[in-house]
């Protein structure tokens, strides 16, 4: 079997090298352990569940060595959240997985050496080595691969050390999500990780490996504990902000903005609102906001930037929260968001009024049909775009989609294309009417179409499906049963902080049902 | 010491590998390729993606005695009309089986003439149409690229300039069906790549892979069937690194001649202009080096919406336009531009003019570069390669494919160049199997079986 003449050679090479490198202190651990000696129990399964996004990747490196490779930047960008949805890797990713390897493990050998403070002792070494690459790759070392990865501990030096760290680096255990498996649910180790990387995008902290190492993490009241816990950490409000940036603003960063038009809107103006959504989480895990509240809230997280943006008074130097005049409120009309959906010289109701439509109520509208000149001429700042739109509503064609669509931007007209307040804002004319759902309902502005929204249960089910795909890294169309109960909630106005919690501490989550 | 490493390398030595053979000679003919035909095939394939199809009018100029005629934007072209191959009409009818947005669905079978699959990818604006997923099978490309493994470092190098996104409208390689291949949009870590393997400690370098290679495929054998393609994926790209530290990549970089790119941001539309030309210059170093046969150069990917920044102040005289471009490529494609009497069509007509002039003057960057590097036995290498250049759509506007804008350069040892066909009708899929009976692969029809198409043998010498 080529199984074992892998490990045989493996281990030869342990072998030979514990012989030549003649240090006294050598314990013979690596040679007592035959791999392939069979155990009574079948051997466990694992599944390769997916690979790391370049995001976790990040953050797995910032837990572990304080800072992140800068050769982490030239990968590509992450095509879904949770990294269930990645292609197999391309040749590129792996030469660049490998000199990210090579830079961190010169970043961390001396630190790592220094903090063993083993000296000359190689076996202390090799002791706290195989501990450290437990922590790294996030799983108990099975005794067959200490002593493969051990014999690669050439010198107990700093480039040894660098040797190893270069390979355990680029180890499958490392780069992706390895759950081995026995029985019907993944084990203690696997759900700290899952845990871990869902709620934080890094690996799990000491207190999740001491209960993972201990077993006790399955006990599900020890679980909403930790979940609980880690739901404090800035680190989850980070990762909040990010689930929501990617949902309501997802091309922020790429959108293609007029200078001519918006010569303010600067890359630092950008990046404070790709951070606003950080800070927006923040709020809303601390002070834990409801649905209505995330949409409603007149609270917004600012700094200097964006409060200039948005013409609010803040007293403070970074980040601070104010509370907005009307008619400003709530997650949608963050400038991130008013932003992203938009033209790059002016507003667009039908991308707005899409936003509604896809991500806030799961309901996607089709393609437009072959031939239209797709968009109106373009308009001068602060004029409006309804009358122009008057083609989409009297054209039949166009009608029976636009009908959908357009009503429910009208009311963001009051914002031009980078979120701020139009001077006539007054004047604009922002009634509709929100058809296609459950319970139809006629708004005279934006508060009264997020109210309308609120009331129907479009609103919730498609909040429940968004965050258990987020959570559990699959399509939530698997798990019905729990769309319902989670919708459920948001109806019941449970704070989303509790609902992260219901979804993270469900049994859906610790199961097989996951393997992809 | 580990004493794997040298056993494997002298394994390879004995099989004839060495990194000195294979510097100082060009590559050898595959004469057994294309059986007894008295023409030479081309030894390398490049492919070129521009984005948002092309205005066809001013693309083609259609002639009825299948000689070169350039529409206004090919014009850069001109100096290589007996290299040329203008493919018109040729359609891509397989995309009519795919969901998704148009964009998505021309992206994804252009190269692998297969239908994409169901997923979750926004097809343009905020998922207005619709979403889809990876194409259904392997492009035309990494098929020509699976011959070369092990015979150059590298089996295939992709290319990007300001890449958008990572979904089915950024990829247009695939191994196999779902599994697209990322390309590089950054030349400072393309050249790091090619020419920046260190010599150091090659053992201790080779022996490292092969430890990797191991604990691949040691969690191989535990795992279902797609998480093991999964890993092979990865123990593939493993394994050509070892080969690549074998041939001895640092020697290379002498014969490349050419210095290390300067950093800049990959993702600043002001830098598309610089960025393309030094990808164009990497692209150029991998073919002269034998770095690799097979390589592409994609902009933006397909719906591309970047701000065309780099062209303010640099319009061309054939196409003025007075205000300054405010919106994105691809919003500028839906705007009503087909009336040149109306000044307002005109002005946005002429804007769309410039862009798609500009990527044709890349092209012929390209071109001319490859015709400057003379091969040892005094060909060029644009003599010695086939270039082929395309794009998503036909007509951006409309969302067509019933005439897609194909060029093809080079190869002419093998093509009948210096022609321009109408292929009206036509699947595009007799074009990628054309290309692939170009690269010794089988004679017979190519993509997906409802519109696969066989060679198109009128175009061979």
């Amino acid at each position: 079997m080529p199984n074992l003449i892998v490990r045989f050679r493996a281990l030869v090479g342990a072998v030979l090298f514990v012989a030549g490198a003649e240090t006294a202190c050598t314990r013979s651990e690596e040679v007592d352990t035959a791999p392939w000696v069979a155990t009574d129990e079948p051997p466990p399964t694992a599944a390769v569940s997916r690979r790391l996004t370049r995001e976790e990747l990040s953050g797995t490196f910032r837990s572990l060595l304080g800072v992140v490779p800068e050769n982490l930047s030239r990968l590509p960008a992450d095509s879904s959240e949770t990294g269930a949805a990645e292609p197999p890797v391309s040749l590129f990713e792996v030469e660049v997985y490998r000199e990210i390897a090579d830079e961190a493990a010169r970043l961390a050998a001396p630190t790592l050496l220094r903090q063993w403070a083993c000296d000359d002792d190689r076996a202390c070494v090799e002791r706290e080595a195989a501990a450290w690459i437990e922590t790294a790759q996030r799983r108990a070392l099975p005794p067959d691969e200490r002593a493969s990865y051990l014999s690669y501990l050439t010198a107990h030096d700093e480039d040894g050390v660098r040797r190893l760290l270069d390979v355990v680096f680029q180890a499958p255990q490392f780069l992706y999500v390895v759950e081995t498996r026995r029985g019907a649910w993944i084990g203690p180790w696997e759900l700290a990780a899952r845990i871990a990387y869902v709620l934080w995008s890094e690996p799990p902290d000491e207190a999740l490996r001491a209960a993972a190492r201990s077993g006790e993490l399955i006990d599900p009241v020890v679980l909403e504990s930790h979940v609980r816990r880690m739901l404090d950490d800035p680190r989850a409000a980070r990762n909040v902000g990010t689930t929501l940036a990617r949902w309501v603003a997802p091309d922020l960063a790429v959108a293609a903005k007029a200078y001519s038009v918006y010569p303010q809107l600067d890359e630092v103006l950008r990046a404070s609102m790709t951070e606003q959504f950080e800070h927006f989480a923040a709020l809303a895990l601390a002070q834990s906001f409801t649905l209505r509240d995330l949409l409603t809230t007149r609270q917004a997280p600012v700094d200097k930037g964006l409060a200039k943006l948005l013409e609010a008074r803040s007293e403070e130097a970074g980040w601070s929260v104010v509370t907005l005049a009307e008619p400003r409120f709530g997650l949608l009309t963050l400038p991130g968001v008013l932003s992203s959906r938009a033209r790059a010289d002016d507003s667009s109701p039908v991308q707005r009024g899409l936003l509604i439509r896809d991500a806030m109520l799961c309901q996607p509208m089709p393609d437009p049909p072959p031939g239209v000149a797709a968009l109106p001429p373009p308009a001068s700042t602060g004029t409006t775009f309804r009358e122009r739109l008057q083609e989409h509503t009297t054209d039949p064609t166009c009608a029976s989609c636009h009908r959908l669509m357009d009503p429910l931007g009208f009311p963001f007209e009051i914002y031009d294309g980078i979120g701020r307040l139009r001077k006539n804002s007054q004047e604009i004319a922002t009634d509709g009417t929100l058809e296609g759902v459950t319970h139809p309902a006629e708004f005279a502005d934006l508060q009264g179409l997020v109210e309308a929204l609120l009331a129907t249960p479009e609103l919730t089910h498609c909040w429940a499906s968004h965050w258990i795909a987020r959570l559990l890294g699959q399509p939530a169309t698997r798990n019905a049963a729990l769309i319902e109960q989670v919708a459920a909630s948001f109806a019941a106005e449970k704070p989303l902080r509790d609902i992260i919690v219901e979804i993270a501490t469900a049994p859906e989550l610790r199961g097989l049902t996951l393997s992809l | 010491m580990n004493s794997r490493g040298l056993t494997r390398r002298s394994f390879l030595r004995r099989c004839g590998w060495s990194a000195a053979g294979l510097i100082a000679g060009a590559p050898l003919l595959d004469a057994s390729a294309v059986g007894a035909r008295a023409s030479r095939p081309p030894r390398r394939l490049v492919v070129l993606f521009t984005p948002n199809g092309t205005i066809l009018d001013e693309f083609f100029a259609p002639t009825n005695d299948g000689s070169v005629q350039l529409g206004r934007i090919l014009q850069p072209l001109a100096p290589f009309r007996e290299h040329l191959l203008l493919l018109d009409g040729l359609t891509m009818g397989v995309t009519a089986i795919a969901p998704g947005n148009e964009h998505q669905r021309g992206m994804a079978s252009w190269l692998t003439g297969q239908p994409n699959g169901e997923g979750d990818f926004c097809g343009g604006d905020a998922c207005t149409s619709g979403r889809s997923g990876w194409a259904t099978g392997p492009s035309i490309d990494q098929l020509v690229a699976q011959r070369h493994v092990g015979t150059t470092p590298i089996s295939s190098l992709e290319l990007a300039v300001r890449l958008e996104g990572t979904n089915n409208r950024h990829r247009m390689s695939y191994r196999s069906s779902a599994q697209p291949i990322a390309p590089d949009p950054d030349p400072n870590s393309v050249y790091k790549r090619l020419f920046g393997l260190s010599a150091d400690k090659l053992d201790s370098q080779i022996s490292a892979t092969q430890f990797l290679s191991d604990e691949y495929k040691k969690l191989q054998q535990h795992v279902s069937t797609p998480d093991r393609a999964r890993l092979q994926a990865h123990l593939e790209g493993v394994e050509s690194i070892e080969r690549r530290l074998h041939h001895g990549a640092a020697d290379r970089r002498a014969s490349a001649s050419i210095s290390e790119p300067k950093k800049l941001d990959k993702d600043a539309a002001a830098n598309y202009a610089e960025l393309t030309q030094l990808q164009l210059d990497m692209l150029v170093a991998a073919l002269r080096t034998d770095s690799t046969r097979v390589a592409s150069l994609m902009w933006s990917g397909a719906t591309a919406k970047v701000l065309p920044v780099w062209l303010h102040g640099q319009s061309y005289a054939e196409f003025p336009f007075g205000s300054p471009m405010s919106t994105d490529f691809h919003a500028h494609t839906h705007e009503p531009y087909v009336d040149p009497s109306h000044a307002r069509q005109a002005e946005t007509r002429n804007k769309l003019l410039s862009i798609y002039r500009w990527y044709a003057d890349a092209v012929a960057g390209l071109l001319r570069r490859m015709q400057a590097v003379v091969e040892p036995d005094g060909s060029t290498l644009l003599d010695n390669t086939l270039v082929l250049w395309g794009t998503e759509l036909a007509s951006p506007n409309v969302h067509t494919f019933d005439r897609m804008p194909f060029v093809i350069a080079g190869g002419s040892q093998f093509l009948q160049t210096g022609r321009y066909h109408d292929y009206a009708g036509e699947q595009h899929t007799a074009l990628l199997a054309t290309l692939g009976l170009a690269f010794g692969l089988p004679d017979e029809p190519f993509g997906h079986p409802d519109f696969a198409r066989a060679p198109l043998h009128a175009l061979l010498r």
